[in-house]
């Protein structure tokens, strides 16, 4: 709910401040599961002296002292287990506003002294309302207990992050001898050695060996990944069959599992537009219910006083009481804060990080979704297609010739070419005098003869030719291959009703060719980053929405130019990574399904807000009397009751309703593929030409 | 009190932090957010 920032409960945390309305509000964001512990046995207190009240003023109305025992069992309840609405409400009137606590708390002290008054002070046989008091507390605490637990568990994916990672690392000496360090303790550039079964404890490089690993629990992929030298391996993920020793580049707070956990929790903490209605909502709702509480009070007694009924005082008091309960807008807070809650951690089980929870917002509006090209819609680097000697010159030789030169490169192309002589185990030679020219290509000296590797991308064409002495001796065809699941994705966008556009560096040729084998007609080419912003401003000038997918790293621009930006993560460097959303496996299937994800939270926000502020206004006037004519005054002997019980069902009601929205989203993503995005294809890629 | 659209902070009208966008001011807690704001207004103006 709305809480002003004179608020003297307040913690700050990662740089941000965060403020509560209540003592319980803020125990349970730093330890909640203290507070679900403390929570439980304050319930269980409430029912044990809460059902013996019940027992004695509806089993037993003619027991001797029969207020005197319901007293002095309701004491516990009232003391014990009504104490965390007491402590809110104390802060809630310290920081001159309203809260639930304060409306409870109201409720439930009146209706519990003036009981107590009774007993003492009266001597005709008027009823006394202990039961209503401590029932009240008893079935919000369990409303209160059904929200926490629900939470734990929709919470229960971004807390297995947090404890996945193992209790203890094997560091490794110098001298090869292994010692056991908390994760915590690693330091950058320690060499951890990580045995076949176990889980990796921080970010590194592989130095030494060979093995599978299974990163699912970041990427939402359920197939390992082959992990050797030079490769980057992540904190959290499993290494199956192989020894592994890695030296250490992001441990402890900085590693990817720690980053992925803070960001799940940051995004289930946000707000999207529509909770708004609800803040306006809470913060005149309190005064307007202590102003009808008052004012239907007063008119009963009033009212009653001049028709001569003999206990005024009593139904006035449970008026006030049953109007003050059965109207706290707890509901109505949770309306937001649960569904973004169960909408993060789907995500994030999929693979899907929400950096940014307004973003739901936008995607639900999204009217057109722009693609970047290589490295989105095609894989990031080529690969070779064809290999053209020219004639008299073997397949070998010119595998030979380029490889041994292209060695010396980090080029795309360079990379392609070596990768292809490993493939065919073809032995390289050695070459000196190497000198690379960026854009053209490189040059050297192998076995005395002056060899040349141009790099050239001519009419959609990528490729190298390859001269010894001046004279071509052959060229090597390469591409970018388009991912499988572009396919699948634009064609869902597009059935979607979503426009579908592609930008790219690339030249006419090369972004037709993609487009027209994708089927997206808007091809935008020879754009350079900042051109790729102005044609997002341009879409969004004519009112579209705009969702660029692209780069998290090259295309930070226009992804930060975009309505959204979804980034295509390499699952490795999260916190560099630019936009509102980060795909950590690279299926652009998961761009359609944060699309639908998006929709469909903002919708079931919306649905939850509209039924807490329905209920509420519907049953306000109940409490005030509305039903009288029809039922008499006797209704005010059950209303206080009813009203916490109401009270208790809507709050159960909006958790429940926002745990329906994981079923519905995996019904809406079926379609999709949603089940197969967990498990995609080894091949993942298929040839562009 | 009226909302800093860029970073979602609740900011006053007297803010010294203010832009002119389509007829309308949108207020700012801090100059970060202003530019931001002055860098894409479509996109801010719409949150």
């Amino acid at each position: 709910m709305f809480v002003p920032e004179s608020s003297d409960l307040f913690v700050e945390k990662d740089g941000q401040k965060y403020y509560f309305c209540s003592q319980a509000c803020m125990d349970k964001f730093l330890s909640p599961e203290a507070e679900s512990g403390k929570i439980k046995r304050k319930l269980v207190v409430a029912w044990v002296f809460t059902i013996p009240i019940m027992i004695v003023q509806y089993g037993f109305p003619g027991i001797l002292f029969h207020n005197l025992i319901e007293l002095l069992l309701s004491i516990p309840v009232m003391a014990y287990s009504g104490s965390l609405f007491y402590k809110g409400a104390y802060h809630s009137i310290k920081m001159h506003t309203g809260n639930m606590d304060l409306l409870v708390s109201m409720g439930t002290l009146t209706a519990f002294f003036f009981s107590a008054y009774l007993t003492f002070f009266t001597f005709y046989g008027s009823s006394v309302y202990f039961d209503a008091a401590a029932f009240i507390i008893t079935l919000i605490l369990t409303g209160n207990y059904i929200e926490t637990v629900t939470k734990e568990r929709a919470n229960s994916s971004a807390r297995k992050l947090e404890t996945l990672l193992p209790d203890v690392a094997h560091k490794l000496a110098g001298d090869g001898s292994e010692t056991e360090i908390k994760p915590d303790d690693i330091e950058v550039g320690d060499i951890i050695l990580v045995r076949p079964g176990e889980i990796v404890s921080c970010d590194g490089k592989v130095v030494e060996g060979k093995s599978e690993v299974d990163q699912s629990v970041i990427t939402g992929e359920q197939d390992p990944v082959l992990r050797g030298e030079g490769d980057m391996v992540v904190s959290g993920t499993r290494n199956l069959n192989g020894i592994l020793k890695i030296r250490a580049e992001k441990p402890g707070k900085n590693s990817t599992i720690n980053e992925v956990y803070r960001l799940i929790q940051s995004a289930s903490m946000g707000r999207v537009k529509v909770q708004r209605i609800a803040d306006v909502f809470s913060s005149i709702f309190i005064p307007v219910v202590l102003a009808v509480a008052f004012s239907s009070s007063l008119f009963w007694y009033f009212y009653l006083v001049s028709t001569g009924f003999i206990y005024p005082w009593e139904i006035a008091i449970l008026v006030f009481v049953s109007v003050v309960v059965i109207a706290c807008p707890c509901a109505i807070g949770l309306a937001g804060p649960i569904t973004l809650l169960i909408s993060s951690n789907i995500s994030s089980q999929n693979g899907i990080i929400v950096k940014n929870s307004g973003s739901f917002d936008r995607l639900a509006k999204a009217t057109t979704i722009v693609f970047d090209k290589t490295g989105t819609l095609t894989m990031p680097d080529p690969v070779v297609e064809n290999v053209l000697p020219e004639e008299g010159i073997s397949y070998e030789d010119i595998v030979t010739m380029a490889a041994s030169l292209e060695k010396y490169s980090d080029h795309p192309i360079a990379k392609a070419i070596v990768s292809l002589s490993q493939d065919k185990k073809i032995k390289l030679k050695t070459a000196n005098e190497i000198k690379e020219i960026p854009g053209l290509g490189i040059m050297g000296n192998v076995e005395g003869k002056k060899i040349q590797v141009s790099r050239s991308t001519k009419a959609g064409i990528t490729g190298i030719t390859i001269s010894v002495d001046g004279k071509d001796m052959g060229h090597i065809l390469l591409s970018y291959r388009i991912r499988d699941s572009a396919f699948a994705a634009i064609s869902s966008l597009k059935s979607m009703g979503k426009k579908v556009s592609m930008v790219t560096g690339d030249s006419e040729d090369q972004a037709k060719r993609i487009a027209q084998t994708l089927g997206i007609e808007d091809v935008h080419w020879g754009a350079m980053p900042a051109d790729k912003s102005e044609i997002i401003r341009q879409y969004q000038e004519s009112g579209e929405y705009v969702v660029f997918v692209g780069d998290g790293i090259n295309d930070s621009v226009a992804l930060e130019t975009a309505d959204v930006g979804i980034s295509m993560g390499s699952g490795l460097d999260i916190a560099r990574e630019s936009g509102d959303i980060i795909l950590l496996n690279n299926d652009l299937n998961h761009v359609v399904y944060s699309v639908i994800i998006g929709a469909k939270t903002i919708s079931k926000v919306k649905q939850n807000i509209g039924w807490a502020i329905g209920y509420n206004s519907v049953l306000l006037p109940v409490a005030a009397g509305a039903l009288v004519p029809l039922t008499g005054l006797y209704i005010y002997s059950l209303l206080p009751i009813l009203a916490a019980l109401a009270m208790g069902m809507s709050s159960t009601s909006v958790v429940l309703n926002s745990l329906r929205l994981n079923g519905k989203i995996r019904r809406s993503l079926s379609p999709y593929g949603w089940n197969a995005a967990s498990k995609p294809n080894k091949t993942q890629a298929s040839p562009a030409h | 009190m009226k909302e800093d659209v860029v970073c979602g902070m609740k900011v006053k009208e007297d803010t010294p932090y203010k832009s002119e966008f389509q007829g309308k001011t949108f207020y700012f807690c801090n100059a970060g957010c202003k530019t931001e704001f002055d860098k894409n207004p479509i996109k801010y103006s719409r949150r």
